[in-house]
């Protein structure tokens, strides 16, 4: 089987495709000939620091350029790149040390403080090109010889019902059949040009970066949406598709930015939107208002990528909940007593920080709870782990808790999901305690907890209702909360 | 007008003054996130008695940029 990021250059150089943009950010392009070559570099680099097929460095690199260049560095080596969140708090920095015994890590940030290990610092693109001048050569074909599908080569983290984030572990075999199967659904072309605003440590933002590269189109990077003026900047330049959340379509059609945002979806050619079913009224808004645009939308965690799609475009509305049928004949699904397990040469090969893959029988065993119609679309109903879903961003109630409990004067606390307009569900806790405030609350979680883990809710309370048996009563929980 | 102005924002984001500093912008405090800053906008308009335009939301990205846009607002 052929490395995938050699399948990126060698179909660059065949289609001559060389001088065509491959990443471009507000501030910084790059064609594909000077990524091959900076991904050379870096090859080489990484040599010289002494790392090897399955060492595992991190890369907190964010939305960037040099973070896609690490990364396609490491996987030509077979090194293990985790993505991480570019945001690196001390609890964040423990876990990864402790997990994945990390011998490298690339940041943007001043990092070093946290880890006891080598890290490198890049604060721009033009550092990443300093660092690797003095290496710097010209990209020479198969650096690789043919790769063994089973092995690992990536692992990206999602967060478990546990309470602690798992590190799915890819191989050859899954991200290529994972890209087989999504470029044949949404048929990607080298003319693909996709903007990207979500995070690429995500399984959904790198997921669209290897398929819009492995077909020779190009990459806009975005930091979210946290401005707003450059989100809109970039519908400036030809690009034609796009890939968002429906927590961030929904703020971005908010009264004030409703008009502009129609405006700017309407050049383009599709949308493809994952976490959480896009609600009705706003598939309607965009189907009246961007006649050209297609709309997808796809289930599929990062253990099982991208399972289920529907071009809802296409469909009449008692689909809009559906998420689909399976993206190629290659995924199969199964219901038992109503949850859903998926197989298929695209699923996971396991956590790297957990014995039990939940796959059964070559059946992965999903947690969530749907069923199929008689015409084979899937409908999602529920989901068995106790998951919050902020807007795409999965939170774990039970390690919030355990985490906020490190505040002295906490004697007891109860996080759960509450109902959010936008982002559909968001943290809350129910905290019991003395010498404690909202402030010193939020302090702390600012420090220790991820943005979308932190509470958006604190409601200070005498008890936190429980079963006979100890067991927290949510419902409870949550009419305390809501009444405060 | 600037301590009007970082007030409002505190006040409506339920957070210390002391946190709005010049520089300070969307998701740059936890409290002040993409959803926040459209309610913001909102409440702006509505203790300053004035209509913000799109071209004027796009460049609120920081306390100062907003004590700029709202002081040229009402100079008009």
């Amino acid at each position: 089987m052929d490395n995938l990021i050699e399948k990126i250059f060698n179909g660059v150089f065949v289609n001559n495709l060389t001088n065509k943009i491959a990443i471009k950010t507000k501030d910084d392009e790059i064609t594909y000939s000077n990524l091959a070559n900076l991904v050379a570099s870096t090859v080489e680099f990484l040599k010289r620091k002494k790392l090897k097929k399955n060492d595992i460095i991190l890369n907190a690199l964010g939305n960037t350029i040099q973070q896609i260049i690490v990364h396609y560095a490491s996987f030509l080596i077979g090194i293990i790149a985790i993505p991480v969140p570019s945001y690196i708090n001390r609890n964040n920095a423990s876990f990864y040390i402790e997990n994945f015994h990390p011998v490298l890590i690339f940041s943007n940030s001043e990092i070093s403080s946290l880890f006891k290990i080598p890290a490198i610092e890049i604060n721009n693109f033009n550092e990443l090109e300093k660092i690797t001048k003095n290496i710097f050569q010209i990209y020479k074909y198969n650096i690789n010889n043919k790769v063994n599908p089973n092995d690992i080569i990536s692992v990206l983290l999602t967060t478990g019902s546990s309470g602690i984030q798992k590190a799915v572990k890819l191989t050859h075999r899954s991200i290529n059949q994972a890209i087989d199967n999504i470029t044949g659904f949404i048929k990607y072309t080298n003319k693909n040009k996709e903007i990207i605003p979500i995070p690429i440590n995500h399984s959904f933002g790198l997921g669209h970066v290897y398929c819009t590269h492995v077909k020779g189109g190009s990459v806009y990077l975005l930091d979210g949406i946290k401005s707003l003026k450059e989100f809109y900047y970039a519908f400036k330049f030809d690009y034609n598709g796009i890939a968002l959340t429906p927590s961030i379509i929904k703020l971005l059609t908010f009264e004030k930015t409703k008009e502009k945002t129609l405006q700017s979806f309407n050049k383009l050619d599709y949308m493809v939107i994952n976490s959480e079913v896009l609600d009705t009224n706003i598939t309607k808004l965009l189907k009246q208002n961007c006649s050209n645009l297609i709309i997808y939308y796809y289930y599929g965690l990062t253990e099982a990528s991208r399972s289920f799609f529907i071009n809802l475009s296409l469909e009449k509305e008692k689909y809009y909940k559906s998420v689909g049928k399976p993206t190629s004949k290659d995924v199969k699904v199964k219901l038992i007593e109503d949850e859903i397990y998926i197989g298929g040469n695209h699923l996971f090969s396991g956590y790297m920080n957990s014995e039990n893959s939940n796959i059964i029988n070559g059946y992965f065993k999903t947690g969530d709870l749907g069923y199929l119609d008689s015409q084979g679309y899937l409908f999602i109903t529920g989901r068995k782990k106790n998951i919050i879903n902020v807007g795409g961003f999965k939170v774990s109630a039970l390690h919030v808790s355990e985490t906020l409990k490190k505040i002295d004067g906490i004697e007891d606390i109860a996080v759960i999901s509450i109902f959010d307009s936008i982002t559909g569900e968001k943290p809350a806790a129910l905290i019991v305690g003395k010498n404690l405030s909202k402030e010193k609350i939020m302090n702390f979680s600012n420090k220790n907890i991820d943005f979308h883990a932190i509470p958006k809710k604190i409601v200070f309370h005498e008890f936190i209702p429980k079963s006979d048996t100890g067991k927290i009563i949510i419902e409870e929980v949550r009419r305390i909360i809501e009444e405060d | 007008m600037k301590d009007k102005i970082r007030k409002t924002i505190a006040k409506f984001l339920s957070v210390d003054e002391k946190k709005i500093k010049d520089e300070t912008g969307p998701a740059d405090l936890a409290e002040w996130d993409s959803l926040a800053h459209q309610g913001l906008i909102l409440e702006l308009e509505k203790v300053f008695k004035l209509k913000l335009e799109i071209d004027d939301v796009l460049e609120m990205e920081s306390l100062e940029d907003i004590v700029e846009i709202i002081e040229n607002k009402i100079k008009i």
